[in-house]
């Protein structure tokens, strides 16, 4: 049974692996937490007007 | 000359011998053609071969220096694509069943680059599916395989760029590098690996993985080969909005000049603080950098931001973009993915459009420290893989080895990095070590991986594939 808690878009990756969708919140918590933080309102504008560039 | 003579000659020589008419185009082709043939089945470096394509264009090649039209240093060299480069006519499908019947009607930039210098496309390299999910054994096709030893990894996602280069079963190839793709097989594979500039190599035509971090790179045997491919594929491109409008370097016009009194950083807390490397890898890294300072550079430990941070970055973005742009797949067929490319799509479903946002903002915190440090250095050395190839079968350890690595810095900071041979483990696996400089900078890189290949032999060695 397709869990319909979830969005449309997630449901049908659900019902091919259950643990697909609990496995990858963790990932993603874990990735976000690796983050150094502390992104002050104060730093911008510089920041993200530039944040899309690489040189 | 054998098959094999001419499947591991350099491009620069085959170049020189195709230019002295000592060589044919259609010899050096129908050659590769053998080799694959013969050694292909063993690995799967290949997704698509297209023999009588390719003698055609090595008829054709031949023809033009036989009637003094020679296009370049490329005229007649074989070279082989990730098959997630799109080629005009010629099937091209990532890797995987949602794109099996997929033909471009249009070349990629760097294909039509490549064939305009008179290069002969030998075929379409395998990939980890999309350039993300891989080793998998659930898909059409089968993982390549590494030469020094076919049941370990040759690294991805360029796997069978990486596997085919290093076999002797194409002189270049095109790589992409999105989290290390290029570099990876190159570390894995024993070759040389160069993800340039971010904007440098022009991706349209490319099917993307993350469009701020995609980069495309050449994929050969040496550093020269690896400047002669890059000069060919370099340059900005109406097509591909982030290519950069910079003039392009003579790469290999200085390759010569050595070390002696440049600058070079060693970037230790990679490999052995962040993420403690394999004591060989670790080995090779020291045993590399003391060639450099023989040769005259001026080397000194340097530190920058810890690892575990920059991965996260690359993370964050690349796998909100992926996520982006494979959602409605995901959603209508995901059976048919990998199960391993559903596996690191899917956490990008549960970014915050905020958390996105901050990646970008640390990207460029990361890159203004970067600056920083490269403005005291010509150069920074630092590892590429922390372990040698695992077992390709060891789903644990390609697990455990995948995140063990010191690329995906460069794909954040958008800076050149190659990787090249510094020779092999205990076990006969190749080891390496990756060079890094400012933007645009290929050159310097260039000329440092030269004067060490130029005193060490790595270069020279063949796999265990004939």
């Amino acid at each position: 049974m397709p869990n319909t808690d979830l969005p449309p878009t997630l449901q049908a990756a659900d019902a091919v692996d259950p643990e697909l969708i609990e496995k990858s919140r963790a990932a993603a918590e874990k990735l976000v937490a690796g983050l150094e933080g502390g992104y002050k309102p104060e730093e911008e504008p510089v920041h993200i007007y530039q944040a899309g560039g690489s040189q | 000359m054998s098959d094999a003579d001419l499947g591991y000659l350099s491009m620069a020589d085959a170049s020189k011998k195709l230019a002295a008419k000592d060589l044919s185009p259609v010899e050096l082709t129908e050659a590769l053609l053998r080799r694959i043939e013969a050694v292909d089945p063993n690995l799967d470096s290949y997704l698509l071969v297209d023999g009588d394509k390719a003698i055609a264009s090595a008829k054709a090649a031949e023809s033009a220096i036989q009637g003094g039209r020679r296009t370049g240093p490329l005229h007649g060299i074989p070279f082989a694509l990730k098959d997630i480069v799109d080629t005009a006519g010629v099937r091209t499908t990532c890797h995987s069943e949602i794109l099996k019947e997929h033909v471009p009607s249009q070349d990629a930039t760097v294909a039509a680059k490549l064939k305009a210098a008179s290069g002969i496309m030998l075929g379409k390299t395998a990939t980890h599916e999309f350039a993300l999910g891989g080793p998998a054994f659930d898909l059409p096709w089968a993982p390549a395989r590494n030469p020094w030893n076919r049941d370990h990894h040759p690294g991805g996602s360029s796997s069978g760029s990486g596997s085919a280069v290093a076999a002797g079963l194409a002189p270049m190839a095109i790589g992409t590098d999105t989290g290390g793709s290029v570099r990876n097989p190159a570390s894995c594979c024993g070759i040389v690996g160069m993800k340039a500039t971010y904007g440098r190599v022009s991706r349209a035509g490319v099917f993307p993985l993350s469009y701020s971090l995609d980069h495309i790179g050449p994929m050969t045997r040496t550093v020269t080969d690896n400047a002669m491919m890059l000069q060919a594929i370099a340059g900005a491109d109406k097509r591909d909005p982030a290519s950069a409008a910079v003039s392009v370097a003579d790469y290999t016009a200085g390759i010569e000049g050595g070390v002696k009194g440049l600058k070079i950083g060693y970037l230790r807390h990679f490999h052995e603080i962040d993420t403690p490397a394999h004591p060989d890898m670790a080995k090779g890294l020291d045993d590399a950098v003391d060639v450099l300072r023989a040769e005259g550079a001026d080397v000194q430990d340097v530190t920058f931001a810890p690892l575990s941070g920059l991965a996260s970055t690359n993370r964050v973005i690349l796998l909100s973009e992926a996520y982006a742009i494979h959602r409605e797949w995901l959603a209508s067929r995901p059976q048919d993915y990998a199960k391993a490319t559903r596996d690191r799509l899917m956490p990008g479903a549960f970014f915050a459009a905020a958390d996105y946002v901050d990646a970008l903002r640390q990207k460029r915190r990361y890159l203004d420290r970067f600056n920083k440090l490269m403005a005291d250095y010509d150069v920074i050395i630092c590892a590429s893989s922390m372990d040698p190839a695992c077992r390709i079968d060891d789903e644990a350890e390609v697990d455990r080895t995948y995140g063990r690595q010191a690329r995906t810095p460069f794909n954040v900071l958008g800076a050149p990095a190659l990787v090249q041979p510094t020779g092999f483990s205990k076990d006969g696996m190749p080891l390496s070590m990756q060079i890094v400089s400012r933007s645009f900078n290929e050159a310097m890189i260039y000329r440092v991986a030269r004067a060490y290949e130029r005193v060490t032999e790595w270069t020279n060695q063949r796999p265990p594939v004939d």
